[in-house]
């Protein structure tokens, strides 16, 4: 399944003379002989995951330039920005054609075993032909100078992998685990939703770059331009259509929206569940929870066919048909 | 959808009498050009009229002339 590989490392480089002069605490050869590193590849102030795993992917991609792809999976925890997730950037970045799925996996060093477990899951089920998967960080960006533990161990790179379902190199077994409960043994505490690094204040502005910004129209624009036909592909591909579905459970965006969606696809309002009144947009959490609420309504039970259909940030879509 | 109809619609949606929706009308001037003025607009171009909206397009709108330009061409009748 592993057809190809290929990385990149930034061009900025951190030796141990330089790490011996900031932390004056070992010499060069102290270092080396802790570490077992002599220098380390180190990003720019300006130079994200993205940019890195970009240069990774086009260089990998310059040599299979009629290999379609299927997913692009980036596996990351120093992304470009809270939201959207990086491949979504990535995938505009590498010219990836719309029909390409993208997402983050968040995992770190464990991350390269479980990027190819999740890609030849997708080539093993059939919904993938070619998966190109990125593994990339720029954790020297989060590393105080004076951190004598973490800077003289920590570089940055990327690597971009095209597994396909027709190469010659094949997994033969995986084994995965995780111990949840250390998981606060390695962390970067502030910044996430624990500790936020910022606070609303009389002087806040909700245009200040902290805070969600969402281009409305733009949005609506591009859910009324894909998700139906995205709905309609899918029907098709599972030789079906309104008349089989016993229920369209779509992202609960907004009511407005979900409305303008029902109309234009045509759906019987009977079908179209709409659930958001007392919870709000919920994110990618929306779908489940509208299930839940329909399975203690005794609405979805077995039997019952139902269309999912999720869209939004990325900007992605994706859509399914459940049989319960 | 006809011309006649769709600045009818398109007048209910900026808050305006038909006769004051011509091309050289500045769409900002309107307090219901908002977020979800712009969506009402997009729900009758592209759901009523079925006239697909390029990505962008309504955003750059700045008269009902830019609007025009897209939806005319497309629109059955007057």
């Amino acid at each position: 399944m592993i057809l190809d590989i290929e990385s990149f490392l930034p061009a900025g480089r951190l030796d141990n003379l330089t790490l011996a002069q900031d932390l004056q605490r070992w010499t060069p050869e102290e270092i080396f002989r802790k570490t077992g590193i002599q220098t380390r590849s180190i990003a720019r102030e300006d130079e994200t995951v993205v940019d890195l795993s970009a240069n990774a992917a086009n260089a990998l991609l310059s040599r299979h330039s009629g290999r379609r792809i299927d997913f692009l999976i980036l596996c990351t925890q120093t992304g470009d920005y809270k939201t959207p997730g990086s491949a979504s950037i990535l995938h505009g970045r590498l010219g990836l054609p719309q029909s390409c799925g993208a997402f983050d996996i968040g995992l770190a060093c464990s991350g390269y075993i479980y990027g190819l477990a999740l890609s030849r899951a997708l080539l093993s089920s059939g919904m993938a032909k070619s998966v190109l998967l990125i593994n990339g960080d720029t954790y020297t960006h989060y590393i105080h100078p004076k951190d004598h533990v973490c800077r003289p161990l920590f570089g940055d790179g990327a690597a971009a992998t095209l597994l396909t379902s027709d190469s010659v190199a094949q997994f033969v077994e995986f084994e995965l685990g995780s111990e949840g409960k250390e998981a606060l043994k390695m962390l970067i505490p502030a910044g996430g939703e624990r500790r936020r690094k910022f606070n609303i204040t009389s002087e806040s502005s909700p245009q200040d770059p902290e805070f969600l910004q969402m281009d409305g129209p733009e949005i609506y624009n591009f859910t009324l331009r894909t998700v139906p036909s995205a709905v309609a592909t899918c029907m098709a591909k599972a030789g079906c259509s309104i008349a089989d579905i016993d229920f369209f459970v779509f992202h609960q965006a907004n009511g407005y929206m979900l409305e303008a969606l029902r109309r234009k696809i045509g759906i019987p309002t009977q079908k179209f569940p709409v659930c958001l009144e007392c919870t709000g947009n919920l994110v990618s959490a929306s779908i489940p929870v509208a299930l839940t609420q329909m399975r203690r309504a005794g609405q979805v039970h077995h039997g019952v066919r139902t269309l999912l259909c999720g869209f939004g940030i990325g900007l992605s879509w994706g859509a399914c048909i459940v049989d319960w | 959808m006809n011309k006649s109809a769709f600045i009818r619609e398109f007048a209910a949606i900026v808050g305006v009498a038909e006769s004051e929706l011509t091309p050289a009308f500045v769409l900002s001037n309107s307090a219901a050009w908002d977020s979800m003025g712009k969506m009402a607009a997009l729900t009758l171009i592209d759901t009523d009229a079925k006239i697909e909206v390029p990505f962008n397009f309504i955003n750059t709108c700045k008269t009902f002339g830019d609007v025009l330009t897209l939806v005319e061409p497309q629109l059955v009748g007057e």
